[in-house]
């Protein structure tokens, strides 16, 4: 088994290209200047998602509340409208 | 140590390890250059706890598997779209073996080997590259992937275990039938 990895010691070891550290300060000076970075992009996002829950939760809250009063009124047989005369 | 000067003492380190896990050069470039962004970013929380090689080793692992995460998820959902533009072009990009530290002579079987230890899961492949490849230690080795000594012979073994099985199936049936 180990013959046949014993290849594996003939990759030899090359030399990194001359312009990458030109490209890695690029890319040092593209992410300093970006406005949207992806943390910011997390936050807004975890914000939104807050703000649905909280509105979703607020308004089956309000159906919840709402509810018993409109099914007393039917039980009782009262005019659940404000109209007098129809 | 200024970030330039530590560019230029690992910058061949950094590459060729990215070589053995992408075996291509445009790859290895892309992830070299944001292993060093990340060491740029991060040299401020670098702890003296650990070599300066050793920690540049687990950030230059650690973005080369996220490198071949993320294609691997771009070719998962390439089921979704078309494989073609309106001109029959083919979109998506297939994999190739470019490692330019490989000889002509040895290429063929070194491409053969290399697709059986991309197969490996992520731990094994790491462990098998550092030590055939890199010929580290496993005392070193160890310290790299923050495991112990044992567990790292433990993964060394069973990365060889399956590359031998895939490498020559038949040996392997009869290595298998020998243990029992």
């Amino acid at each position: 088994m180990n013959k046949e990895l014993e290849i594996l010691n003939t990759i030899n070891m090359v030399d990194a290209p001359p312009f990458l550290y030109t490209r890695i300060e690029q890319k040092i000076r593209n992410r300093k200047t970006e406005l949207i970075t992806p943390k910011l992009t997390y936050i807004i996002s975890a914000c939104v998602v807050l703000l649905i829950a909280f509105n979703t939760f607020s308004v089956y809250n309000a159906y919840r509340q709402t509810k018993p009063k409109t099914d007393l009124t039917k039980s009782m047989n009262l005019i659940q409208d404000n109209y007098l005369y129809k | 140590m200024t970030f330039e000067e530590i560019y230029h003492e690992h910058k061949n380190l950094v590459f060729n390890l990215c070589l053995q896990y992408v075996q291509n050069t445009e790859d290895a470039e892309e992830i070299t250059q944001d292993v060093f962004v990340k060491i740029y970013e991060s040299i401020d929380t670098f702890q003296q706890a650990a070599r300066l090689s050793t920690w540049v080793y687990r950030i230059t692992i650690n973005k080369s598997l996220d490198f071949l995460k993320a294609k691997k998820r771009k070719k998962r959902f390439a089921f979704f779209t078309s494989l073609f533009h309106d001109n029959n072009e083919v979109r998506h990009e297939h994999p190739y073996f470019e490692h330019p530290g490989v000889t002509l002579e040895h290429k063929e079987k070194l491409q053969h080997i290399f697709t059986q230890i991309n197969k490996l899961p992520a731990n094994q492949k790491t462990a098998i590259i550092l030590s055939k490849i890199e010929q580290k230690s496993q005392g070193e080795i160890a310290e790299i992937m923050q495991i112990s000594v044992k567990a790292t012979e433990s993964l060394i073994q069973r990365a060889k275990k399956s590359l031998l099985a895939k490498l020559n199936p038949s040996e392997g049936n009869n290595e298998n039938s020998r243990l029992m």
